[in-house]
């Protein structure tokens, strides 16, 4: 069984790596991370340079969560991926295609204001995976 | 060992949280709660013999007893309570889970009252889950 947890590399994205790297580790499963660089406009006419620099930074992104999981479930086997593309809907693809049994994704902030809103790729998430859809705080 | 809460109001949606809670259990040798919230009757607990209380009493535990069994189905060795709460459904949720130090919820992504608007992605009670949990919160749909 695999799981797979999204981040973005905010605080949030943090605890859900947390959590799922410790639902991976109590159910002896594998875990996939996975960071989607957002764009929303086709790629036939790429900007090299600022794509170089976004892929940089999802690498940076990737490395900060797999230091989460070695400290929190050393012994889970953890995969990564890199995709590009909408974010929720390569999410939702990604998930189909690896065959997750369970995604982990952060929620935005803990203000009040911000504590009202779930984030649009949360909800197109939750509506459309074919699998159950952890919120983690 | 931890332990995962599931809430049921006997809808689609919820049994196959439920479904998906005992999964999560039998990977994991947690137990499980299951949940069922009466709504609104503040009077009714002070008036047990209330005919219309009965009612949902019995409702209640038909629910949970369907779930037992959608528990079962899954593995039967599975720790499963369950659990009758009267309130605000969404408020009881948040205050049980915190209160029996829960590592999870399991909620379907809407109830029987969302059931009618299949425009609404995400249930009114669901939606008050999420942002009042102090735990994950797992969507199943």
């Amino acid at each position: 069984m695999k799981y797979m947890v999204c981040t973005d590399g905010e605080k949030s994205a943090a605890k859900a790596i947390e959590v799922a790297a410790q639902f991976a580790k109590i159910s002896n499963s594998d875990l996939l991370i996975l960071h989607v660089i957002a764009s929303e406009v086709s790629r036939a006419t790429p900007d090299y340079d600022s794509y170089g620099t976004q892929t940089q930074k999802a690498q940076t992104i990737i490395n900060k969560a797999l230091e989460i999981t070695t400290q929190f479930a050393p012994e889970i086997t953890v995969s990564t991926r890199i995709a590009v593309g909408p974010v929720s809907a390569e999410i939702v693809r990604i998930a189909e295609e690896e065959g997750i049994a369970g995604i982990f994704i952060g929620t935005i902030g803990s203000s009040k204001l911000k504590k009202l809103l779930l984030g649009n790729v949360t909800d197109d998430v939750i509506h459309y995976a074919h699998c159950p859809v952890t919120l983690v705080r | 060992m931890g332990e995962f809460l599931a809430c049921t109001d006997g809808s689609e949606y919820s049994e196959k949280a439920v479904k998906a809670c005992a999964r999560a259990a039998m990977y994991s040798g947690y137990g499980m709660t299951l949940l069922h919230v009466i709504e609104d009757v503040v009077t009714y607990a002070e008036l047990p013999d209330e005919p219309g209380y009965k009612i949902l009493k019995e409702k209640a535990n038909q629910i949970l007893k369907r779930a037992k069994q959608i528990v079962e189905s899954v593995d039967k060795n599975i720790d499963c309570k369950l659990r009758i709460a009267h309130g605000r459904i969404a408020s009881e949720i948040v205050r049980i889970s915190v209160e029996g130090r829960y590592d999870a919820i399991f909620i379907g992504s809407k109830g029987t009252r969302g059931k009618l608007l299949t425009r609404m992605l995400i249930g009114t009670v669901t939606d008050e889950v999420i942002i009042n949990s102090h735990c994950p919160v797992t969507i199943v749909r």
